[in-house]
Order: C-alpha cells, then structure tokens, then sequence
C-alpha cells in the first residue's frame, strides 16, 4: 500500500516561465528514458526478484522514482502554466495544446505518447538488473543534455538533484548485481 | 536553534562518511564518497526551513534505507538511519500540533472536512 506525503522530494520554486523547457523536460516524464518508465519498470521487476535484498532495492528505488514522476510533472506544469496561445504556437506546442491543453500527458518532447515498451521484465535476475542499470546511466545522460539546454538556476538545481539520484541507483543496481553473480546467477 | 549543519557532522564508519541531512538533500546524496559533480554546475545549498527540515530528513532515511538494502550489517549506518527517523517523527509531530496534514492518517481536531492548504505542486518553496 502507498500512502501520498504531502510534501515534493526537492523544493521546487520555478517562476519563470520557459515553454522550451517544459518542452524538453517532457522526455524525462514520459520519454523512454523517463522517471514513470523507470517507476513502472522497477515496480513490476521487484516482484519476482529471487530475495528480500533484490526485492527491497526494487521496491524502494521503484518508490522514489514516483516522487521524482511529481517533480517532473510540476516542472513541466509551472514552466507553461502562464503561457498564452501565441507563445505555445511559437514554440510548437499547438499541436500539444490542441489535445491536451495546458494538461500534463505522458509523452516524450516530440508528443509522442509514452508507451509500456519502454520497459521490461524478461524473467532474468541478472538481465533485469543489467537493464536497471542501463537505464539510470541513460537517464543520467539525458539530465545532463537538460542542464546544458537551460541557464535558469531555478530548473538546473532540480535537475543536478536527479541526476545524482541516478548516479546513487546505478551504484545500488551494481551492488545488486554483485550480490547475485556471488550467490550463482 | 539546532543547528541542522552539524547534526551527526563528522560521523562515518569504516570508510564511509555522509553528508548531514540537509546537505545530502542540496547534493541528492547522502555517501560522500558517491557524490558525482557535473562539470563547474554547484549545487546550491539549500536553506534552513521547517519544510525543508522535513525533506532533509525524509531524503536521509529514502537514501540511508538504499544503502542499507546493500549493507545490511553495517551497525554504524543503521544507528544513523534510526536517529533520522527520530528526527523525521519529531517534525511530523509538531505538523499534527499545528493541524498540518501531512498524509491521510495525519491526526487532525477539525471538526469539518477540509482539503489539504497546499498541493506540493501549488506549494510556494
């Protein structure tokens, strides 16, 4: 069972809107390398992981990812919250508008929506785990891209908080991994 | 005032050390030895508040109950990991003092039915 706190992992207090951004910040919502993508993989890998250390780690990165699917989302929101209809069609946003309009919808920047075949479960301890791992690299990378794309302190600071977030669960993946190469996998 | 900078400042075991809470929540992480700078981009430290006290210790017991996942008999981390989770219950209790609900099961002395003052999204940090 979860519970809502709340409470955002990591203050947020952005002021300035910048459709650009919110635009980008798309691909770490719903893109393929996106925090529900990674909810959703961890989420339903912690299942049949073989023992409570590979269950735990699952369940536990699985639920912060959550939090961070809300930091993703309110960015996204307060960046575009105060646009008017020409600045959305100045930056290409019409088309995001005409179906959504100022909602938050699952979809990477191109409005592609998100899709389950981001993720997977392929039966494999060690193949899931080695996919884990993959992921928070290429979502690490992808938070670099973002904070090379923008000079607003008030999107960059969220952004180095998540990105480290990525490095610290590579490195409990790795220490997983480990676990389960000693133990025969 | 407690000061929130040092508290269990200059702790660590064997080889390794963590950052104090609110320190650990400017940074996204909490083992020293795991922090990974990007380029010349510093993160900013964060400044004492009542929320962000909150957060600080949240994040410490989310990133000291990871670690611990992977270091389970690393007694020293656990000590830390428990005074955390004293200090969190502290916070919370002052919140249900002041009939802040911080989830469902918050306690709260209205007598109506009110929504919560703020959504975290609508929250002004």
């Amino acid at each position: 069972m979860w519970q809502y706190n709340k409470l955002m992992q990591y203050p947020l207090n952005i002021t300035k809107k910048d459709l650009k951004m919110a635009k980008n910040l798309l691909s770490q919502y719903g893109g393929p390398q996106g925090e529900l993508g990674a909810a959703l993989r961890y989420l339903n890998q912690r299942i049949t992981m073989p023992d409570d250390m590979g269950r735990a780690v699952l369940n536990d990165i699985g639920t912060e990812e959550l939090a961070h699917v809300e930091m993703l989302q309110t960015m996204i929101y307060l960046l575009m919250k105060d646009a008017t209809i020409d600045e959305l069609k100045k930056e290409g946003l019409d088309g995001w508008f005409t179906e959504h309009g100022k909602d938050i919808f699952p979809a990477n920047n191109e409005a592609i929506s998100f899709t389950t075949d981001y993720i997977s479960s392929v039966g494999d301890p060690i193949a899931n785990i080695v996919e884990d791992m993959a992921a928070e690299q290429k979502a690490r990378a992808v938070y670099e891209h973002l904070i090379l794309l923008t000079d607003n302190q008030e999107v960059i600071q969220p952004l180095l908080f998540l990105r480290q977030r990525e490095v610290v669960h590579y490195e409990r993946f790795k220490e997983l991994l480990e676990h389960y190469r000693k133990m025969g996998y | 005032m407690f000061n929130h900078y040092n508290y269990f400042d200059n702790y660590g075991s064997r080889d390794t050390r963590f950052y104090v809470a609110l320190q650990g929540l400017s940074k996204g992480n909490m083992s020293q030895g795991l922090y990974d700078n990007f380029g010349n981009y510093v993160p900013r430290e964060l400044p004492y508040t009542d929320e962000n006290a909150l957060r600080a210790y949240a994040f410490a017991i989310v990133d000291l109950g990871l670690y611990l996942d992977t270091h389970p008999n690393e007694a020293n981390v656990k000590i830390l990991y428990d005074q955390y989770v004293a200090k969190y219950n502290e916070i919370v209790k002052k919140m249900e003092n002041s009939n802040k609900m911080l989830n469902i099961t918050t306690p709260n002395t209205d007598k109506v039915w009110t929504w919560p003052n703020c959504f975290p999204w609508e929250a002004k940090n």
